[in-house]
């Protein structure tokens, strides 16, 4: 038996997503969309009523078009002239309107997109409580979140843009009918109501196959992410023609699931033309009679023929909706899934976005000296009770007691997988510690949150790409002793470049380590206090300017 | 910018589509019926009306209405034949594009992989490429079938009146002029677009890589500063490609509805003259309106063509770019231990200042060497030397003694096993983390006994999955479990080289001394070089190398150089073991 059979891709593909179960989860896709619309409804309302306007010009114009034809032979000729000069008017304005409505469009487009992506970040970087069971696997697959999963959302917007401005045009349209000839308008409703009917029964099929092909784009994406991510033991393995099957193999499966999901996206297009054709000739079969009375003019023929393709326009923008909207409910659960309560309205919650001029300018909290900080964040002494740490099912930590007095150096070691290191992440209030007081209990400061740590407790993450310490066990200690950087395990001048060289990618060349160390290190440069808050930072060193 | 030709974007779709020309055949022929049968519906429509004006029979009209909803739901059932053959057609030229792409990336250098994060990567192979493959599958039937569709309107308009046909046709001719030429001006803009977006997503990636190290610095509202920084780009961007690309949309719209009311204007004139019919003007109308409606979804497909053509453009200049680290014509490597060594090597990583300098080093086949040194003295880039992650800038490196640059890739980097200091785990099966998806043939049994060598055993057995589990981030493993997966890794891969660079830097004592008669069976035989700062690490090593900025300054037998009161080495192992390294 080989230990790996090429030749079973839908299981290779399975493997690579173990999480799809989570995705059953759903949220209101309604109330996701409608926080984030109370955002700025002013941009929503200008958009929308552009849209109407778009949509209903046509019924004028139809209208138009019958007083036009009706005044041809053997009708009455006066002022057909001035009639199709109106006719212009509207028809060329009709377009012209488009424009603003586009350019403004795309800006309430791409706020939709940045209002969840700011919260999630936010929460993501900022809030305490854990972060590894919040994010997916991968961070290819953790992208998608930002990328599809809020395009998703803010497309559940757009569409509520075309259902409000395609049902005033179809009611409207049918309104009109129903007073020029109640058969033409019923002829017209009819194939909208049968359509509507099976574009309700494709519906759940068509939600199936949407998420599938999510399901399938998620994998491939979060394959190259990885693959990419480790590009140097892929290279080093001489690997690349494996990845390159399994890359294969995956989009094998992937463009199963899309070609469905975009036939049946087409299906519910091309119903919206079946709907126009199929009303058009029903209302031709029924007004034959009237035809041949005269009841009917051939201004009413022509209507027709305009008001049937504005009057369809509703099934298809109905099905467009439904096909989103069971995307969008996944969608809006999963991102809610990435902030700290798994609240999907915290992913909706109003936010500046600066879009127009940008965010100001980062502003870095000035470093005041410990001897000028209050007392509460003075840490003079770090005390845990009971800190139990349970994750994945298994008790991380139990029952740790520590009391760190200030200056004292502590070391925590132990075998691998003891716990160091999330003994570590529940002090810095990185994990949520359920049980015993809360993660990191210092004398006046109760909560330590992850953002206002840094100032008093500094610490050495293994980080990715450390270079070797001096010191030999990979110990971590809980120094709440900053400015004793002569009894430091590490020394204090390390650089950011030196200690943190690379991200996760130990590979990559040195000189472009400058950007990727931004992960582990903070803000750009700020002069000399910015190296102490590298990765490596043991103590904070004094402060650059009293 | 390393892209000498900017037009390679449609010779590249078009080398793509060249295989398909068969399929592509058969799709056009159904196209052409699907679209010829709606030209039928106003010529129908108008001779309803005409019918019903001269007083012709019931029946007629009826018939007329009927033979209506026949071929126009024909014509519908056949596009969406059309839409299923189109589809299929774009999910295979666009899955070989994203193939070639993704194998060209990883042929690449690790410079180049430096400057371009995984997430930008995942826009150049997938996002790019989808929009390429949306477009091709909805353009396809899209532009196609309405370039059909014009044609067979202007034929039967000129049958009923030639100056009707003249005016459509000089319509859609300036609606598409207005259209092709803004978006000319538009694609540069969208060009940008794409740029901020694939900035914004990879920065989104590197951020939430290194998440615990943002939180743990307090770095996350810089994060979010980043993000707003990147959306403020893209609302600008956005906007600006709007203008101009969607505004194309709006110009050829309105030049539309004005050439459509031309020719209302045309039917006006000609009936009050009792050149044409009423009908005739309603049909002529309706030809008019039946170009003009699916300009709109052609204007939409043009805006993705944009997006597609920016994304193709950016696929070719990506596969334009060349590795400097390529196979060589690839001598066979003797088969056994493989002796390594460095030849006047002077290697800097692009920066001018030399990592390693004229360094000279021979480890004999079957031995081993330790490399010592301060941080940044090149320890690491031997390694990475050796395997040929980069070329030198001077001297050589030679495996077997053959020159690294002459061998195929493959063929000198599986007789070579690094485990470094941080392992690279993927998201996938243990087994695929072993096999690295199967590039390492092994049955269940191998594998698992590799697992059990390095000490693994037990966690193995602990697995639910056994070797199927799936190993997502650090849940299932800790950092010195990983170190021994990659142990795993390497005995598997039964290597002729092994370079141990740190690796049992994140062990504890204790694990460390379960790896060591790991350690010991995968360097018998074989060549080992050991980089390591703990020096009890290398008690067992045959020479030593001491390296210091990149040169050379001691290198002899172990024994000697400990022995010689005055050498290095002697000296960092009086100075540099710490109480930890001595206690047992």
């Amino acid at each position: 038996m080989t230990a790996v059979d090429p030749t079973a891709p839908e299981a290779a593909a399975a493997a690579g997503r173990p999480r799809t179960e989570a995705d059953t989860e759903t949220a209101s896709s309604f109330r996701f969309a409608w926080r984030i619309l109370r955002a700025d409804p002013t941009a929503w309302l200008i958009s929308v009523s552009m849209w109407v306007l778009f949509f209903c010009l046509p019924l004028v114009a139809g209208l138009l078009l019958r007083a036009v034809l009706d005044h041809l032979p053997p009708g009455d000729g006066s002022g057909i002239w001035a009639l199709v000069a109106v006719l212009a008017g509207f028809e060329i304005g009709r377009w012209l309107v488009l424009l603003p409505a586009i350019v403004q469009w795309h800006g309430a487009f791409v706020f939709w997109h940045t209002v969840p992506r700011i919260n999630v970040m936010r929460s993501l970087g900022q809030d305490p409580g854990p972060v590894t069971g919040r994010l997916p696997g991968s961070p290819g697959e953790a992208v998608s979140r930002f990328r599809d999963d809020a395009r998703d959302l803010a497309l559940v917007l757009d569409v509520w843009l075309d259902l409000v401005a395609a049902t005033l045009g179809s009611v409207g349209g049918l309104v009109v009918l129903l007073l020029i000839s109640p058969p033409a308008a019923a002829a017209m409703a009819v194939p909208i109501v049968v359509v509507l009917w099976i574009g309700q029964l494709l519906a759940s099929r068509l939600r199936h196959w949407r998420l599938d092909e999510r399901r399938a784009t998620a994998g491939v994406t979060g394959f190259i992410g990885d693959a990419f991510g480790a590009i140097g033991a892929v290279k080093v393995a001489a690997a690349e023609p494996a990845v390159l099957r399994r890359f294969e193999a995956l989009g094998h499966a992937r463009a199963a699931a899309a070609r469905r999901d975009q036939v049946g996206t087409q299906v519910s297009q091309v119903l919206g033309g079946i709907t126009a054709n199929a009303g058009l000739g029903l209302a031709l079969l029924l007004a034959a009679p009237a035809m041949r009375r005269g009841d009917l003019t051939v201004g009413d023929i022509g209507l027709f023929t305009t008001y049937a393709t504005v009057v369809a326009g509703l099934p298809r923008i109905t099905a467009r909706w439904s096909a989103w909207q069971r995307q969008a409910e996944v969608s809006a659960a999963r991102l809610g899934r990435l902030t700290v309560d798994r609240d999907p309205d915290a992913a909706s919650a109003k936010v500046e976005t600066h879009l127009r001029h940008g965010p100001p300018p980062y502003a870095v909290d000035p470093v005041v000296p410990r001897a000028q900080r209050p007392a509460a964040v003075r840490l003079d002494r770090l005390q845990v009770r009971g800190l139990r740490v349970h994750l994945d099912d298994t008790d991380q930590v139990d029952g740790v007691d520590l009391e760190v007095e200030r200056g004292q150096l502590v070391v925590v070691t132990g075998p691998v997988g003891s716990g160091k290191s999330v003994l570590l992440r529940a002090l810095l209030g990185l994990v949520r510690a359920p049980r015993g007081p809360s993660p990191g209990t210092a004398s006046g400061s109760t909560s330590l949150r992850p953002c206002s740590s840094r100032r008093g407790w500094p610490t050495c993450p293994r980080c990715p790409g450390c270079s070797p310490r001096p010191s030999p066990t990979p110990s971590c200690s809980a120094s709440t002793a900053p400015g004793s950087p002569g009894r430091s395990p590490w020394p204090a001048s390390t650089t950011t470049s030196t200690t943190c060289p690379t991200g996760s990618r130990p590979w990559s060349a040195p000189r472009a380590s400058a950007s990727r160390a931004a992960r582990c290190s903070a803000p750009p440069p700020l002069g000399p206090s910015s190296a102490s808050r590298s990765c490596s930072s043991s103590t904070t060193s004094p402060a650059p300017s009293t | 910018m390393s892209n000498p030709e900017p037009t390679t974007d449609a010779r590249l779709l078009a080398a793509y589509l060249r295989p398909e020309r068969r399929r592509l055949s058969a799709l056009v022929a159904i196209l052409v019926v699907a679209m010829v049968l709606p030209l039928a519906g106003p010529v129908l429509v108008g001779r309803f009306v005409d019918a019903a004006l001269d007083g012709e029979a019931s029946h007629v009209l009826v018939g007329l209405a009927l033979a209506f909803l026949a071929t126009t739901l024909t014509g519908d059932g056949l596009q969406l034949v059309v839409t299923w053959l189109s589809v299929r057609l774009a999910w295979r030229v666009g899955n070989n594009l994203r193939s070639d792409l993704c194998r060209h990336a990883l042929s690449l250098d690790l410079d180049w992989h430096g400057d371009h994060s995984p997430g930008q990567l995942i826009e150049r192979i997938d996002g790019d490429i989808d929009a390429v493959t949306k477009f091709s599958s909805t353009a396809v039937l899209q532009l196609l079938g309405n370039a059909i569709l014009v044609v067979g309107v202007l034929l039967v308009s000129a049958f009923i009146d030639w100056r009707a046909s003249v005016l459509i046709g000089a319509t859609i001719a300036a609606a598409l002029a207005v259209m092709v030429k803004l978006r000319r001006i538009a694609v540069p803009f969208y060009d940008d677009e794409r740029d901020v977006q694939a900035k914004l997503y990879g920065d989104v990636e590197e951020r939430l890589g290194g998440l615990e190290d943002l939180r743990a610095n307090g770095a996350g509202r810089w994060a979010e500063h980043r993000l707003q920084q990147h959306s403020a780009g893209w609302w600008r961007t956005a906007r600006r490609a709007a203008i101009r690309g969607d505004g194309s949309i709006s110009l050829a719209g309105a030049v539309f509805a004005a050439g459509s009311i031309a020719i209302l204007a045309l039917g006006v004139w000609q009936c009050r003259r009792g050149e044409l019919s009423v009908g005739a003007v309603l049909t002529l109308l309706r030809f008019s309106q039946l170009v003009s409606d699916p300009l709109w979804r052609v204007a939409e497909q043009l805006a993705e063509a944009q997006k597609a053509i920016a994304g193709t453009r950016r696929a070719a200049r990506l596969l334009a770019t060349e590795p400097v680290v390529a196979d060589g014509p690839g001598p066979d490597l003797p088969a056994g231990a493989l002796a390594v060594e460095l030849r006047d090597v002077t290697f800097g990583y692009g920066t001018g200042h030399p990592v390693l300098d004229r360094v000279d080093l021979v480890v004999p086949a079957g031995t081993s060497v330790g490399i010592v040194g301060r941080t940044g003295s090149g320890k690491t880039t031997v390694g990475r030397l050796v395997a040929r992650l980069w070329d030198t800038e001077r001297g050589a490196v030679l495996v077997g003694g053959v020159d690294v640059r002459t061998l195929r890739l493959a063929d000198l980097r599986s007789r070579i096993g690094i485990v470094t200091q941080e392992v690279e785990l993927f998201r996938a099966s243990l087994r695929d983390n072993l096999t690295v998806f199967g590039t390492l043939e092994a049955d269940d049994e191998l594998l698992a006994r590799s697992l059990v060598d390095v000490g693994l055993g037990t966690w193995l057995a602990s697995l639910p999955d056994g070797l199927d589990q799936h190993l997502d981030g650090d849940a299932e493993l800790s950092a010195g479990e990983g170190q021994l997966l990659a142990f795993a890794r390497v005995l598997l891969a039964d290597p002729a080289v092994v370079i141990l660079d740190e690796a049992s830097s994140r062990l504890d004592p204790a694990t460390e001394e379960r790896l060591t008669a790991a350690t010991d069976r995968l360097l018998a035989g074989r060549t080992s070089i050991t980089i390591a700062h703990r020096l009890a690490t290398l008690d067992r090593v045959d020479r030593i190398c001491v390296l210091d900025h990149g040169r050379v300054v001691e290198h002899d037998e172990r024994e000697v150089l400990a022995a010689d009161v005055s050498s290095r080495y002697h000296g960092l192992l009086a100075a540099g073991r710490s109480p930890e390294e001595v206690a047992p």
